[in-house]
């Protein structure tokens, strides 16, 4: 009979290999108090886009990694000392959960801080919400986050529906623009940005000159910048990720389009822009929550990323995940300032008892037990001469969920 | 105790304590790897079997899941129907796919499936309002299978086995049937399968939708599991994964194809802190077992020499 | 506006059909698709690139350095990989291209995947203008690259012996073998040549854009839809069928009110497959489709 046949056996014999080296995982919980702590060493982590096709966003991973051995590097948080695992779940929606419960129950991290990527923090939002670990400023600015209130998740990145609010507005108001248009990338981060802008302009009673979606990866946007340019549009909002923004600046000048540009802080950082035509540049505003690289008070991530990530390089992304983990940093502090021992409520308390919290990476952070979406305020900057420069103050974020 | 016995009694053992004894992380490695194997083997029917190469599992695993979740989330299925419906589905565009099995041959049909399975996530993502578009959309948690909550991960442990367990017998019984030793006719040689009677058309036609009835029902079941579908999940790389998952597993063999399934989830977690090896190990794994290994890993015996079924008159 | 969409659109058409030609001089001598097509360009991309802006080599002199890398690359894969297998069935050779898709896409991210960068431009030259459109430098290379390409392969398989030793094993692999030709060297000759080209196209597309190892994807899917149109035997076919869907989506991208780009080109595709599988271009088959 066929179960004498080799291939069955080996079958078997592979499955029960497969069993025994599961079960040769480490993965049994004997209870801690609170886990992720040992004695004054903390166990963090975070997934990460490690490989897959958006690998420019695990700089953001590596900024905050960065700040972790900074930190330990300088005494620690009250003498505490942070472990920061990352782990890689190719920016694939399917692999997230695996990482998180990775994280969770193998790693058993206090805490997940900078969890890179929208529909992989998306993806496992129930779950991390059902285990009840804190999710400290997740790189992703994603409604879905913030929108029901979640206990333990508090983002710092804006909320995308509020950025590109934010962007509608100071093209209306700032910029007296009378005709508006976006492009955007057809996924679910581009159609955040187009409901944004699409709210704010109906608060001032207009419309969208015209809504342009573009498949990612697209290389060609000749045809998508001839109809932005046939509806007459003065500025146009780029919503995509950061591949886009070059091509569609190059494709402009191409056909001698220059409206004014509105796009996000991470196409300002100098890689990018030293693509773009100058033309095309000098009519371009980016907006930021985050501080430039080289500004005064962020040495010691300038510093850090030599070190330690050299490979991340110094720019707006690893920026990011430096500020982010400072939000966590923060609130950690906080926290065993006050003599209690790391615990998941505690460090609840310690975000929720942050009000207008200022210092070098983030600015009037306040959260709320019921407001986690920590930022009020960005502001937008501009190249001149060369140099990236703040081009208004901090303005409100307009709240258009 | 006859040897067969033991060794079956054994490995049921191992598999029944098998989620008792590891955390949730190796639970949903687990699920997700024996839905992988439910798809592989569903395309060892028709390409291990019938002959016939595919790179469309990806979409019927994709319609599968969307058809589940969009028919609980929005008309309040419950379950059970809700992944019979998958199955039918993904049947009826199984056997749609396999009308052009019937003019076009090797590569040519390679290039269709390839291009249907790239189709289905963008019809998914031009139904915003149905499939949540390219935001994604949650099986609500509310769904139970016959009282089992597949978000339990162990519940979904068990159901996936028992289905694996059932398919594999379906194809141990397929294989010793008149269907069966059709479709090897056909893979060996389409004119000798004509020339005695054989309707090759039909057979075609019935091997896809097998497939694709199999592919969807993993889909339907891998959908409450993971809580959450996202296109982006579902992309061309993944019915490239399903493919290469048979090679390396062993083309024709059943057994290859549930290892092969577990390889290619088992491999990038246990290199998830390595960079991008876990690409470049399982795309050389691949090219070293097609030309050392052509039987694949099953066929680990026969090391070295080429398998004679595999070779085509040119 | 349409001018503009249509010179567009042979642009990026000139791009899909450079690597098409590369698709179908491979299937024509070795009968498989290749379909680690675009993870070779682009891997050769960044070759050049890293020859350009690390190792400061003049463009000139780097683009025509990348290129005999190219060609000596797709021989070595030809040699190592592809030539064990080629004999045995499609289900195998389809295998390992993936394979090497996976492998190459895997290297490139490993090496450059983490950052932003950019690519030289063959010219800054601002084109030229007729009747008040401008086309680009850029467009006039890359178009000025398919006119090259196409000419030269042209000679080589009309007027050469090995162009000739090219055509009869395309047409009948045993019998050129029979006759003494050296159907292997053949083989990994047009591979090379299939590299030459895909790393052409890939050179030339990315200073428009931002280098990202994935950034062929899209090109590659529309070189399949493009020789699936043109037929997997004609090179004519593959320039046209590319020209064709570049236009075509270059004018559905410019006035469709969503992105019904990949709507399009699946569309032309399937019509193509219901109604002429073999190609446009390519000669009536047999019934099985494939030689």
């Amino acid at each position: 009979m066929q179960y004498r046949n080799r291939s069955f056996r080996t079958g078997l014999a592979v499955l029960a290999a497969a069993v025994g080296l599961a079960w040769a995982f480490p993965a049994w919980s004997f209870a801690a108090t609170t886990q992720g702590v040992a004695g004054k060493n903390v166990s963090l982590g975070a997934w990460a886009p490690e490989s897959g096709p958006t690998t420019v966003l695990f700089a953001t991973s590596e900024g905050a990694a960065a700040y972790f051995k900074w930190v330990n590097a300088h005494g620690g948080i009250h003498g505490y000392h942070f472990n920061f695992t990352m782990v890689n779940d190719q920016y694939n929606p399917a692999l997230t959960p695996a990482a998180a419960r990775r994280l969770v129950t193998v790693d058993k991290v206090f805490a997940i801080v900078a969890g890179t990527g929208t529909p992989s923090s998306v993806a496992v939002l129930s779950y991390i919400t059902g285990v009840g670990i804190p999710s400290i400023a997740p790189a992703s600015g994603d409604p879905s986050l913030t929108q029901p209130v979640r206990k333990n998740i508090y983002t710092v990145v804006p909320s995308y529906v509020n950025e590109s609010a934010f962007q509608a507005q100071y093209a209306v108001t700032h910029l007296h623009s009378k005709s508006v248009a976006i492009i955007y990338q057809n996924d679910d981060i581009g159609k955040t940005g187009l409901a944004g802008v699409t709210k704010m302009l109906a608060l001032h009673g207009m419309k969208p000159a015209t809504a342009v979606p573009f498949e990612p990866g697209t290389l060609a946007f000749i045809p998508y910048v001839a109809r932005l340019k046939a509806s007459g549009a003065q500025t146009v909002i780029i919503w995509g990720s950061i591949p886009p923004f070059v091509p569609i600046l190059k494709a402009a000048e191409s056909i001698g389009y220059r409206p004014t540009w509105i796009t996000y802080a991470f196409d300002a950082d100098p890689s990018v822009v030293s693509q773009v035509p100058p033309a095309q540049l000098a009519n371009t505003y980016f907006d930021s929550w985050m501080p430039l690289p080289d500004d005064q008070g962020m040495a010691d991530y300038r510093q850090a990323i030599k070190q330690y990530y050299p490979q991340a390089k110094i720019g707006l992304l690893s920026v990011q995940g430096w500020c982010l983990a400072s939000v966590f940093g923060s609130a950690f502090a906080d926290m065993v300032a006050r003599r209690a021992t790391p615990s998941w409520s505690g460090l609840e308390h310690a975000l929720n008892g942050m009000k207008h919290f200022s210092n070098a990476y983030v600015h009037d952070l306040t959260f709320s037990p019921t407001n986690h979406q920590g930022l009020p305020a960005e502001f937008v900057m501009k190249y001149e001469h060369g140099a990236i420069k703040k081009v208004t103050p901090y303005l409100p974020l307009p709240v258009v969920h | 105790m006859s040897k067969r016995v033991a060794w079956l009694v054994v490995g049921a053992a191992l598999i029944a304590v098998f989620p008792w004894g590891v955390g949730s992380y190796v639970d949903y490695v687990a699920c997700l790897a024996l839905t992988y194997s439910l798809i592989t083997v569903s395309l060892n029917w028709v390409m291990g079997y019938a002959g016939q190469i595919t790179l469309g599992q990806g979409g019927f695993f994709a319609v599968g899941a969307y058809v589940a979740t969009c028919a609980v989330a929005h008309y309040g299925w419950a379950l059970p129907a809700a992944i019979v419906l998958s199955a039918v589905a993904t049947g009826v565009l199984g056997l749609l796919l396999g009308v052009p099995a019937l003019r076009l041959q090797g590569h040519y049909l390679a290039l269709t499936t390839l291009f249907f399975s790239l189709a289905v996530p963008e019809v998914i993502m031009a139904l915003p309002s149905l499939t949540g578009g390219s935001n994604g959309i949650n099986m609500p948690g509310t769904a139970t299978l016959f009282g089992l909550h597949l978000s339990n991960l162990r519940a979904a442990f068990y159901v996936l086995v028992v289905l694996l367990v059932a398919i594999i017998l379906v194809d141990r019984t397929m294989l010793k049937s008149k269907l069966g030793r059709a479709f090897m006719a056909i893979r060996d040689s389409e004119t000798a399968a004509a020339s005695v009677g054989i309707p090759i058309a039909v057979y075609k036609i019935m091997a896809f939708t097998a497939s694709g009835v199999v592919a969807g029902l993993a889909g339907g079941l891998y959908a409450p599991i993971a809580g959450y579908l996202n296109p982006a999940t579902f992309d061309l790389w993944l019915s490239i994964y399903f493919f290469a998952a048979l090679i390396v597993g062993g083309l024709g063999n059943v057994y290859g194809a549930v290892i092969g399934g577990i390889i290619v989830i088992a491999l990038p977690q246990l290199f998830s802190q390595v960079q991008n090896v876990s690409n470049i190990l399982f795309g050389g794994i691949l090219v070293v077992v097609l030309l050392a290994l052509p039987g694949g890993i099953a066929d680990w015996p026969r090391l070295g020499t080429g398998v004679r079924w595999l070779r085509r008159p040119r | 506006m349409l001018a503009t969409l249509v010179v567009a659109g042979l642009v990026a058409g000139a791009i899909y059909a450079l690597v098409g030609l590369g698709l179908v001089i491979i299937y024509r001598t070795s009968q498989v698709v290749n379909f680690a097509q675009g993870d070779v360009s682009t891997l050769l991309t960044f070759v050049g690139f890293t020859l350009m802006t690390q190792w400061g080599i003049p463009y000139l002199a780097a683009f025509a350095l990348t290129l005999v890398i190219a060609f000596l690359f797709g021989i070595l894969v030809e040699r190592t990989v592809i030539r064990p297998v080629a004999a045995r069935s499609p289900i195998v050779a389809v295998g390992v291209t993936l394979g090497v898709a996976l492998v190459l896409n895997g290297t490139s991210t490993w090496r450059w995947g983490t950052q932003v960068q950019s690519f030289p431009a063959p010219t800054s030259a601002a084109g030229i203008t007729v009747g008040g459109m401008t086309v680009s430098g850029g467009s006039l290379v890359i178009l000025g690259a398919l006119a090259l390409s196409v000419v030269a392969l042209v000679t080589l398989f009309g007027y050469t012996r090995i162009g000739l030793a090219m055509r009869a094993t395309s047409e009948d692999g045993n019998a050129a073998e029979l006759m003494g030709i050296n159907v292997s060297a053949i083989s990994g000759l047009s591979w090379g040549l299939a590299a030459v080209l895909g790393a052409t196209a890939g050179m030339l597309v990315s200073p428009a854009i931002t280098l990202t190892p994935n950034q062929l994807d899209l090109v590659v899917i529309r070189s399949f839809a493009a020789v699936v149109v043109g037929g997997f035997t004609s090179t004519l076919g593959a320039v046209v069928g590319g020209l064709f869907i570049g236009v075509v989506e270059s004018i559905v991208a410019g006035y469709a009110p969503a992105d019904l780009t990949n709507v399009a080109m699946f569309v032309i595709v399937l019509v193509v497959l219901v109604f002429r599988p073999q190609g446009l271009l390519a000669a009536e088959e047999t019934r099985k489709g494939l030689v």
